[in-house]
């Protein structure tokens, strides 16, 4: 194994014991590992950004000679710069816009400016509530009233299927009757409060299964880990 | 106007979104299109602002001399060094060409990126006045020598041809030299007279390993000494990969899986079916977490096939895909509905709270 | 203290220990069941073993070293498949962490198995591009005015299997193995109910529940946890026992899953059942 797979090994398996030995106490190893965590992570997504988003999408609209750095031999870089030339000036000059108004987010951070940020800040909200609203009323709304269109009585090859039919009501049943339950606009009282009721035990069963998949969630990550740990301990001895 | 501006923003920005569902022409889906690059450039510059701020929290800290201002150094110095090996690209390739997270390729198949100069490479090689030039040269293919000829004859090339033609005879040398890669050891005393080969190539002729990659790592080697100036050396792992595979992984996975004993203390000590309907809940979790286990099939697979429903798996996955179904389905649509509201009160400027308090 | 109260009040490390036992010692012991896949998961092999040899699938890496051990063998095999059935597999991520692990997964599985596979013609790396569900807003229309360069910055027409690839409706699946937002749901939401465009994968067991009122007609199937991971490598032994050796991953993780389950449930039933009894108890003092 050479170096790097050494390094990556030992300071590994030293950071997760670090971490793990908040389970006995808090101690100054796990703030020491956590803090590092917060570090690393935000330089890590910050970077990857900047090199995969920012220098080819950006940068190298406005200046595409930048991407000669960025290309793996200087035969390959010239093609890149090269399609990019073939662009009319003003579709590559459009990525200002962008540039100004990420510098304006960034005034975020002076006091006396960040009155700036609020353009940028616009214009991601406006994006953001425009792309979900046609998105969530089309997949979240719309798609999910006609999935639960479903036939109450099901024949399946011919004859009557007892299962279909349930399943089908259940599902139809327990969407409507949840629904009802938020909706708080009316007292849940008489057949409203009835089929309210009905709507909890429908929730009531979603939480289960919710909290089962989490539990297997949780202690699936916990296998990972003690796998590698396992192979750690395996490589010392 | 401060105000006024950023609600004009939005509202346009939003109503074109909107729109550009309903009218599928010039300009809508190129508006929709530019405006979600835009959007992902803005988005940098959101991750940039994020660190400046965790920068300004944690300087703050130290200033103030908080009494965790040492971790605070730790957060600070993690940030800073990982961001400038990253931005300068440590290790890897040389100078800040390649990429930033490379693995070492000293022992993978050449690509064109290893061809320093593809031309000089290849008269050299037709040439043949070396052992090692006549012994590529017998392994080259006729498509490749066939190119090698047209660069003798002197043919002259505007600049895009010769970009392209150069492109395109680097990709037929670096297939023709895979194949000599891969095809065993090409080391052979005489073959290499000539050659100055460094202590560590000695080294790992005199023992060579087993596998298919230590052939590879040792031919990249012998063909590098071969001809220094018209391939690139192998360049080694950057320390920004490094730095994730050795710190962000490990620190990541293992503070997730912390919460596998949390998971476990509170099932314990807080999980009380003290109502009808938590014992719902209790019931539907236990069939779920013995039904996703292999455990689920050998408690009932011996039913008979009148009752296969009660089968573990069967009526595991039955309760995902029918009371949970249900039940998710009606909380999706609530909240569906309330991003629509949302979404339009921003649009319209009824809701302005993320403009902020000042004036 | 009566021996039901100490139960109660018991220290949280003492559990915190039993459940390491309860993971630790089914490793120990090589505890490998056999894993059947269920209809949900058998759904997405079915579709991808079914689509013609040189299909376009789009495979996207959206999660990061804290999910690897769920994620990873979902998508490692996924990859897997698609290389066996010679599928055109475009590799990408909306996570930046998902570009790292896709160059983990493409070493163990396509440089490692499937070595004769050319990228550029059978695979290539796309990387990460920032703006979560713009990003997939962005490719929904213009794939190469997003990417304009693989990640290794070569330009993207000189890929051949990049000819014919110009907006996200044209892949003939999307495949993708996520652990929150942005995620699958965003992929059914901006790419398959936008496009009609078949859209399955994994996600964490934390999300899959959250899911399922998409299946089946938004997300033609679901891979939920380890669990689905190991169903689906199940699935994929039975059709190609060739691959046993590299498809256990996940399936071998299930052993101390098991054991797992079974300890937290007893937990939650003792615990349960001190609280019953100490109620009872406390109920008869205040009577007398």
């Amino acid at each position: 194994m050479g170096f790097t797979d050494y390094f990556v090994l030992w300071v590994g398996g030293l950071l997760t014991l670090m971490i793990f030995s908040f389970l006995y106490k808090d101690n100054p190893f796990y703030k020491f590992a956590e803090h590092l965590f917060v570090g690393v992570s935000a330089a890590y997504w910050m970077t990857v950004a900047f090199w995969t988003t920012l220098v080819p999408n950006m940068l190298g609209y406005l200046y595409p000679p930048i991407l000669r750095w960025f290309a793996t031999s200087r035969a390959e870089g010239e093609v890149v710069v090269n399609v990019l030339y073939q662009l009319p000036w003003y579709d590559r000059w459009l990525r200002l816009i962008p540039l100004i108004l990420g510098l304006m987010m960034l005034t975020r951070l002076v006091p006396k400016a960040a009155w700036m940020s609020r353009w940028a800040m616009a214009f991601i909200i406006g994006f953001a509530a425009g792309t979900n609203l046609t998105r969530y009323l089309q997949s979240d709304f719309v798609a999910q009233i006609k999935a639960t269109l479903v036939p109450l009585i099901v024949f399946d090859q011919g004859g009557f299927s007892l299962g279909g039919t349930l399943t089908n009501i259940v599902i139809v049943g327990g969407v409507l009757s949840a629904l009802v339950y938020f909706f708080f606009a009316k007292e849940h009282k008489g057949w409203f409060g009835g089929t309210a009721r009905v709507g909890i035990w429908v929730l009531m069963i979603a939480f289960g299964a919710a909290f089962g998949y989490t539990v297997m969630a949780r202690i699936s990550l916990l296998i990972g880990r003690m796998n590698f740990l396992g192979q750690w301990l395996q490589s010392i001895f | 106007m401060r105000r006024e501006i950023p609600l004009l923003i939005t509202f346009i920005v939003g109503t074109a979104l909107v729109v550009a569902l309903f009218i599928p022409h010039h300009p809508f889906p190129e508006l929709d299109g530019e405006f979600s690059i835009w959007f992902d450039i803005i988005a940098v510059f959101a991750f940039i602002l994020g660190g400046g701020n965790l920068l300004k929290v944690h300087i703050d800290r130290i200033q103030r001399r908080h009494r965790d201002r040492f971790f605070s150094a730790v957060t600070i110095v993690g940030f800073l060094g990982t961001l400038i090996i990253g931005l300068l690209k440590f290790g890897g390739s040389p100078g800040l060409k390649g990429n930033y997270i490379a693995d070492s390729n000293a022992a993978s198949v050449y690509t064109v990126a290893d061809i320093k100069d593809p031309e000089a490479l290849v008269r050299k090689v037709n040439a043949g006045h070396d052992p090692v030039s006549q012994y590529l040269k017998g392994n080259l293919s006729a498509s490749t020598l066939e190119m090698a000829d047209r660069i003798e004859g002197g043919a002259s090339m505007p600049d895009p041809a010769r970009t392209q033609f150069i492109d395109e005879l680097a990709k037929a040398l670096v297939e023709d030299l895979n194949v000599v890669l891969t095809g065993g050891s090409i080391f052979d005393e005489r073959r290499f007279a000539g050659v100055k080969l460094d202590r560590e190539t000695r080294a790992m002729i005199a023992n060579p390993g087993a596998g298919h990659e230590e052939g590879i790592r040792l031919n990249r080697r012998l063909l590098q000494s071969a001809y220094p100036d018209e391939i690139n050396p192998s360049h080694g792992t950057t320390w920004f990969r490094v730095i994730y595979n050795g710190i962000f992984v490990p620190l990541g996975a293992t503070m997730f899986s912390l919460l596998a004993f949390f998971v476990a203390s509170a099932s314990y000590r807080a999980f009380r079916a003290k109502t009808r309907e938590a014992t719902v809940l209790l019931i539907a979790a236990f069939i779920i977490l013995i039904g996703r286990t292999p455990l689920g099939y050998y408690l009932t697979f011996w039913l008979p096939e009148p009752l296969q429903f009660l089968h573990i798996p069967n009526l595991s996955a039955w309760i995902l895909s029918a009371p949970n179904l249900a039940g998710q389905r009606a909380i999706m649509i609530g909240i569906a509905l309330g991003i629509i509201a949302t979404s339009l009160k921003l649009i319209l400027g009824i809701e302005r709270g993320y403009l902020g308090h000042e004036k | 203290m009566s021996f039901i109260e100490k139960m109660l009040k018991i220290d949280r490390r003492i559990i915190f220990l039993l459940i390491a036992l309860a993971v630790i010692i089914p490793m120990l012991l090589n505890l490998v069941f056999v894993v059947r896949p269920s209809p949900i998961v058998q759904t997405i092999f079915d579709k991808v073993d079914g689509l013609p040899d040189g299909s376009k699938v789009l495979l996207s890496f959206d999660y990061g070293p804290a999910t690897v051990p769920e994620n990873r063998p979902m998508a490692e095999s996924l990859l897997r498949h698609c290389m066996i059935k010679g599928h055109r597999t475009y590799i990408m991520a909306v996570w930046a962490t998902g570009e790292a692990e896709a160059n983990i997964s493409i070493g163990r599985v396509i440089r490692t198995e499937f070595p004769d596979k050319v990228y550029g013609s059978d695979y290539i790396q796309l990387g990460y591009k920032a703006g979560n569900q713009g990003l997939i807003n962005a490719i929904f229309t213009d794939f190469k005015g997003m990417y304009t360069t693989d990640a290794a910055g070569v330009d993207i027409n000189s890929f051949p299997m990049m000819a014919d690839v110009n907006a996200l409706p044209d892949f003939d699946l999307i495949l993708a193995v996520c652990s929150g937002k942005p995620g699958l749901k965003e992929w059914v939401q901006f790419a398959g109910d936008r496009g009609d465009i078949p859209v399955a994968g994994g996600v964490t067991a934390v999300e899959a529940p959250l899911l399922y009122p998409y299946y089946p007609k938004q997300l033609l199937g679901l891979m939920g946890g380890l669990q689905g991971a190991a169903e689906y490598e199940a699935a994929l032994v039975n059709e190609y026992p060739e691959y046993r050796a590299s498809s256990m991953t996940a399936v071998k993780l299930m052993g101390p899953q098991t054991v797992a389950h079974l300890v937290i449930i007893f937990f939650v039933i003792i615990g349960n059942v001190a609280f019953f009894i100490q109620q009872r108890r406390e109920k008869r003092a205040r009577r007398e």
